[in-house]
């Protein structure tokens, strides 16, 4: 028994030895695991997705809320209908009323 | 990267639903958010585009500033003269007014966009539009528990709004009309207020009776409860630029159920001051002030005002003394600087939060002194002494100047400095430092007849200055005999000293 399983060992080593310069492509690994199983379901295939275009999809999905959001704050800014209205204080004295800006001090104008 | 299509087609349905719900919630993320613009641009279907047309409703009117504040509410007894200054240009209240119209067609006038309805109403009124105004408002039922008291300003508005129609069913309680410069004034509001009510509120609206004057510049006011009552008006601040109110010759009326009492309010243009303004620096020692004759004077008086500023100069109040007692029969007069202090005998003494005592600088260096800054104003009276116009009107006109000088700091002495920063001590001693110089020894008099502190000043220490006067005046020498019996009077009054008995 231990002899048999000496030379299973052997046969197998060589084997490795012969073939390691054979490489399987893509291709031929998916004909192969086809072969092996033949019902082989469509929701199980494997696509490969190259990586421009992962990055160019999640750069979209990022750009859609960001533009919207950008979009509303632009739409909120048209609301003011034009500059605030003129805004000056107004003095009520015994010698009149006035704008403050008349009552200003000589050196403050 | 290599991926089964089970986890891609997985991948791509969670992301649909994400985005799905994502869409769902968007409405109220915006709204909650603060972008009521984008829900009713993007989502104008979903359940936050009413709320969102009711918030644009409160910006679009809000940031036109139109309200009540636009208007000058005048009493004939000085009160409630405010206004915010603000203007509103007619494009700004035609774009605000489009704006909300859109709303109210777009989203109908239920209680969902209350509101706009509201707002727009309130945006008609402020700009006279009044039968627009009424028309959003009347049959407008704003249920109880609204979150505002619309309900209030509402029946409040209508009322004013109702004061257009003349009854023909009753009489009013009374009637008159408002005119600018002798012109009926249509669309102004006129107010009522009760004569012997001490309480005044600056905005009369939904506070007092108001009213809309007719095309004839007319107001009525009817079912007025009988009492005594003074009448204001409200206008804009174009309207009364250059004017100011006239005296009536009573500023109340009795108002007596079933008769119509009658009681007109009038503007008149108010006097035009020539000179000194526009911070003129006037040097020497006279000012001679001039403004235009007014139509039927007999006389002027002059007042000047003092200004008090804050830290930052800016105007904070002012004390307005009569400049003299004088009538100026031509529009014209002259005035002395730094001359003699007019003495009345009273104390002008105030005391600040800290204790400490304000003594009236108008009192110690005269109504115009070296250093000072000063706002003029004339009164115009006729034969009888009815006041006719004045120059302390409204000075709004784009070309309006106003009547404000400066009086050179030549000839202050350091102890004037003082003074005016109300550091009476140190004014004292640089006064005393001053010899024998008699304008000086007059203030000192002031001083120490007044007291520095919250005690009582000392007529007797007033009397030796004022002896000490090189060249006194009849005001000086009079001063001098009522120093003198009030030092016996204090002397008389305080229990005699004690006597040492051997």
């Amino acid at each position: 028994m231990n002899e048999r399983f000496k030379e299973d060992e052997q046969i197998r080593n060589e084997l490795r030895t012969e073939l390691e310069h054979v490489v399987f492509s893509g291709k031929l690994k998916q004909n192969v695991l086809e072969s092996l199983e033949p019902g082989r379901s469509f929701w199980k295939k494997e696509i490969v997705i190259p990586l421009p275009v992962i990055a160019f999809a999640l750069i979209l999905i990022a750009a859609i809320p960001v533009a919207g959001w950008r979009h509303a704050v632009s739409l909120q800014g048209e609301t003011a209908i034009a500059e605030r209205p003129n805004e000056e204080k107004i003095v009520v004295s015994a010698a009149g009323v006035f704008y403050e800006s008349q009552l200003k001090r000589e050196g403050d104008r | 990267m290599r991926i089964t299509v089970r986890a891609l087609a997985g991948m791509i349905v969670t992301a649909i639903l994400l985005c799905w719900f994502g869409y769902q919630q968007l409405p109220s993320l915006l709204y909650y958010n603060g972008f009521p613009e984008a829900v009713l641009q993007w989502f104008p279907n979903s359940e936050y585009a009413k709320p969102a047309a009711n918030e644009m409703a409160y910006e679009y009117f809000e940031n036109t500033g139109l309200d009540s504040e636009n208007y000058f509410f005048i009493s004939p007894s000085g009160w409630g003269t405010s206004s915010s200054g603000q203007t509103v240009s007619a494009k700004q209240k035609e774009a605000a007014a489009e704006k909300l119209e859109q709303l109210l067609d777009q989203f109908g006038s239920g209680e969902m966009t209350a509101d706009v309805r509201f707002r727009l109403a309130k945006l008609y009124f402020w700009t006279k539009q009044w039968d627009k105004a009424e028309a959003l408002l009347r049959d407008f039922v704003i249920s109880e528990g609204s979150e505002s008291n619309w309900a209030g300003e509402q029946k409040a508005f209508l009322a004013v709004l109702d004061s257009r129609y003349k009854r023909s069913d009753s009489v009013p309680s009374v009637e008159g009309v408002l005119r600018i410069g002798g012109k009926p004034v249509p669309d102004a509001f006129v107010f009522l207020h009760e004569a012997d009510s001490s309480g005044y509120h600056s905005q009369p609206f939904n506070e007092y009776p108001m009213a809309i004057t007719d095309a004839e510049g007319t107001y009525r006011f009817y079912d007025l409860e009988p009492n005594r009552y003074e009448a204001g008006a409200g206008l804009l601040p174009e309207q009364i630029a250059g004017y100011v109110l006239a005296e009536q010759p009573s500023k109340t009326f009795e108002v007596r159920d079933g008769t119509t009492a009658s009681h007109d309010i009038d503007f008149q243009p108010q006097i035009k001051v020539l000179a000194p303004t526009r911070h003129e620096l006037i040097e020497g020692e006279e000012i001679t002030f001039r403004w235009e004759p007014y139509e039927g004077a007999a006389y002027y008086k002059l007042s000047v005002t003092t200004p008090f500023r804050d830290e930052n100069g800016k105007y904070a109040g002012g004390v307005t003394t009569q400049l003299s007692d004088r009538k100026y029969e031509t529009p014209t007069a002259s005035y002395s600087i730094g001359g003699p202090v007019e003495y009345n005998g009273s104390s002008d003494k105030s005391y600040e939060q800290d204790g400490s005592v304000i003594l009236l600088t108008s009192g110690l260096l005269g109504k115009l002194h070296p250093g000072g800054e000063f706002i003029w104003s004339v009164d115009a009276y006729d034969a009888d002494g009815r006041k006719l116009s004045s120059s302390a009107g409204y000075y709004l006109n784009e070309d309006a100047v106003a009547p404000l000088f400066r009086i050179s700091e030549e000839g202050m002495l350091e102890g004037d400095r003082f003074i005016l920063e109300n550091k009476y001590e140190e004014a004292i001693v640089a006064y005393e430092k001053e010899g024998g110089n008699d304008r000086a020894l007059r203030v000192l008099a002031r001083l120490a007849e007044q007291g520095i502190t919250r005690e009582d000043g000392d007529p007797s220490k007033a009397f030796a200055y004022l002896k000490r006067l090189k060249e006194p005046t009849q005001n000086d020498l009079q001063e001098m005999v009522r120093l003198e019996q009030a030092a016996e009077k204090t002397q008389g009054s305080s229990p005699p000293a004690p006597t040492n008995q051997p």
